[in-house]
């Protein structure tokens, strides 16, 4: 018997099996932890979220269709049990700054950009030339796949503004993806 | 912690005429004790007087400074104090593993939720039940029944823990991974436990209490107890002739345990289980003969 | 996506620390999804202290039954959640359930069925009998957990309060509703209830003694035996003369006595020593 897979995983954790959760936890808390630091500062939350996670992985493994990466699917539980954490707390909470603030330093090595170019270069490219706000919306919608309304939340702004920027985001992303591609991340 | 963190002192139980318990004194400091006898040897019946589960018919028990055959408030001290193991633990088969630890955990005077619930799952962890944290009792296998009963004896950290035969049930690496657990808790208190098991008595035990017909038949340690043996084991190609057992080893020779020794035999190593059916099989007449045998055999017959 | 490129341990180590720039962040995210392998990695690089912690919170949140929800109400109400445990621990409260739909159906059919002579007598033998039956019920003598319980430190008295005021609670109500609504029912509506409190601390003095069985079955066969003869002797109002609820009320207190008597030499109802 080899190394089951995740969705062999989620089959077993739908079943009931306990050390199925387990290994499921092995393989992704950890990657899950790291990207969710990377959306709030505040480490107790992040936990938080994290322990939420997989407690709805339990509960509801049954539910997930078998279509695409589980990683994916995972993180998409991950971010929204984030937002939800974040409910509740005065809009004016600087975690958008935190996110902003994180990513502004800028000391990466020249080899490191160079794979990274030729691994995804148009996207990165085309994400560099935001600025840093709109960046911070960008990755809320599009890569993490929020609502503008639970983007709004993780970022702590209005909803209104998170419109706002993510259209001027799209047209400026347009504009330098257009010669590669449709405009679609 | 004193060295007394249990005491009887001229403790009889009787049914009716029946004696189940003949008048004991006994000490009990930190360590592992191990009790040994035969089914019916009063084993239980010291066991369950300790853990407070019935009232001697004579005597007094102290446990972690606590008169348990005093006042209502001295005995629940006790109780405070210890944890115990019954030999049969029926546990309804309709609650979940954490819940029933909850449950006794509860019992056990743990009020807040957060922290009973890091208990349970400590102890869980213990016997190797993590992963059975959800099922029901209908759902697990004996040997996962005897480990969750096992569990709420681990909870805590009581002065004295009472096992009546933990072992059983329990497959070989469960059984050294509870010898682990139990030695590491020795150096803080008392484990006292009675097993069929002479291999458990010799790894685990620094004391040892042979008890038959409700009587202490012997009281010492475990080398002392095997001196009991020596001189009495012989390995040859027959069987000595009286002797108390004798079998055919691995390697094709005969083991005989006492007896006349047959020609051409020698002398072998005793084991605890030789010594064990040395005392057992040596009537009170006799006992100054064994007696002969062994540095610990000026304690057999002790506590009468 | 891949192409055999993977994440350095550097590029790894400073998106965990967050000094990435958030377009190689982005792409670095991208790459564990689709990436086993640098997936694997990553997951390494996280905090083990914070991994466990959380891993504790998982086990633990995941493990945790749920309350019934007459339990959780009466949480609500200010039940503490120790008391809660015991409660749901027990496993034969849902006697007590099951004997209180017994006694409205009963109320019911009889109301309907029984001329109307016999019908005050019927009243008057089941509404005293049902608070009584329902908490011996809520006892098990052969609780399989007793031997465990025992040795807690935890007062059986406080187990064995906690059974009766729950199962007192959830007869109570029946008995009421029967009374009052039922057409025949007159004074007797409220008779019943000294008899019942008498009959009540009878049961739980037996249990300190015998089985649920033996105490439940006692109590209704002395019951039966007052009843019958009552009837008998065409006596039945005179349950309601002050004569005789003075009778209940010296019974009541004479076997609350002998029950704290029990009690205080520790013998808790339900077998406990």
């Amino acid at each position: 018997m080899g190394t089951p897979t995740d969705s062999e995983l989620l089959r077993d954790i739908a079943a009931g099996d306990e050390a199925a959760l387990r290994m499921l936890y092995e393989r992704h808390a950890g990657w899950l932890l790291l990207r969710l630091n990377r959306r709030c500062g505040n480490s107790e939350l992040v936990a938080g979220a994290l322990q939420d996670t997989f407690v709805a992985v339990w509960q509801s493994a049954g539910r997930w269709r078998g279509e695409g990466e589980v990683a994916a699917w995972l993180w998409g539980i991950s971010i929204r049990r984030l937002v939800s954490a974040l409910r509740g707390r005065p809009a004016a909470d600087p975690l958008g700054d935190d996110v902003v603030d994180a990513a502004s330093p800028l000391v990466q090595s020249a080899e490191d950009e160079l794979l990274l170019g030729v691994e995804y270069g148009d996207v990165g490219r085309a994400l560099r030339s935001l600025p840093p706000e709109l960046r911070a919306t960008v990755q809320a919608t599009v890569i993490d796949g929020l609502s503008t309304k639970e983007a709004a939340k993780l970022l702590g702004l209005p909803q209104g503004t998170v419109k706002s920027r993510l259209r001027v985001a799209k047209v400026r992303l347009r504009r330098s993806l257009m010669p590669a591609r449709d405009g679609r991340i | 912690m004193s060295d007394r963190i249990a005491v009887l002192d001229g403790v009889t139980k009787s049914y009716g005429s029946a004696e189940a318990l003949h008048p004991t004194d006994l000490e009990f400091g930190s360590g592992v004790i191990g009790l040994l006898g035969p089914n019916g040897a009063g084993k239980s019946t010291m066991l369950r007087l300790l853990a407070t589960a019935m009232p001697p018919t004579a005597g007094r028990i102290v446990v972690g400074g606590h008169e348990v055959t005093g006042s209502v408030s001295e005995r629940t001290a006790a109780r405070r104090r210890l944890s115990y193991l019954p030999q049969e633990v029926g546990i309804p088969r309709r609650m979940t593993t954490f819940a029933f630890l909850d449950y006794i955990a509860v019992l056990k005077e743990w009020k807040d939720r957060e922290a009973r619930h890091r208990e349970v799952i400590r102890v869980l962890g213990l016997v190797n039940l993590e992963d059975r944290r959800t099922k029901r009792v209908s759902a697990l296998s004996g040997g996962q029944r005897r480990r969750l009963a096992l569990a709420q004896a681990l909870m805590g950290d009581p002065d004295l823990i009472i096992l009546d035969e933990p072992t059983t049930g329990l497959d070989p690496e469960q059984r050294a991974s509870l010898r682990g657990i139990l030695s590491s808790y020795s150096e803080r208190g008392s484990v006292l436990l009675a097993t069929h098991q002479t291999e458990d008595v010799s790894a685990l035990c620094d004391r040892v209490i042979i008890l038959d017909e409700g009587r202490i038949r012997f009281d010492g340690t475990v080398p002392d107890l095997v001196a009991l043996a020596d001189g009495q084991v012989w390995v040859g190609a027959e069987a000595n002739s009286g002797a108390l057992s004798s079998w055919r080893t691995g390697n094709g020779e005969i083991r005989s345990l006492g007896g006349v020794p047959a020609p051409g035999s020698r002398l072998a190593d005793p084991a605890v289980e030789d010594a064990y059916l040395l005392v057992r099989n040596t009537t009170d007449a006799d006992t100054s003969a064994a007696g002969s045998t062994g540095a610990g055999a000026s304690r057999i017959g002790e506590g009468r | 996506m891949a192409t055999g490129w993977h994440l350095s341990p550097e590029l790894l180590g400073r998106y965990a620390a967050g000094t990435l720039d958030l377009g190689p962040q982005a792409a670095v995210e991208a790459h564990i999804i689709v990436c086993p392998d640098c997936l694997g990695l990553a997951s390494a690089a996280a905090p083990r202290d914070t991994l466990d912690q959380v891993w504790q919170g998982v086990v633990t949140a995941t493990a945790r039954p749920t309350m019934p929800w007459p339990l959780r109400f009466l949480q609500r109400l200010g039940l503490a959640e120790t008391d809660a445990v015991i409660l749901r621990a027990s496993s034969s409260l849902y006697r007590p359930w099951l004997l209180s739909v017994v006694g409205a159906f009963v109320f019911g059919v009889a109301g309907s069925m029984l001329p109307a002579a016999e019908q005050r007598a019927f009243y008057l033998l089941i509404a005293p009998l049902l608070p009584a039956i329902t908490v011996a019920a809520a006892y098990d003598s052969t609780d399989p957990i007793r031997e465990l319980a025992v040795a807690t430190p935890y007062s059986k008295l406080r187990i064995a309060l906690l059974r009766t005021v729950f199962a007192v609670a959830v007869a109570l109500p029946v008995v009421l509703v029967g009374g009052l609504v039922l057409p025949f029912v007159g004074a007797e509506a409220f008779a019943w209830l000294l008899p019942a409190l008498t009959l009540t601390l009878l049961a739980l003095t037996l249990l300190t003694w015998w089985t649920a069985t033996a105490a439940a079955g006692t109590v209704a066969a002395v019951w039966l035996l007052v009843v019958v003869l009552l009837r008998t002797a065409d006596q039945l109002a005179a349950v309601d003369t002050p004569v005789a609820q003075l009778a209940f009320a010296t019974a009541a207190l004479l076997a609350l006595a002998v029950l704290t008597i029990r009690i205080t030499s520790y013998h808790a109802p339900g077998g406990y020593t």
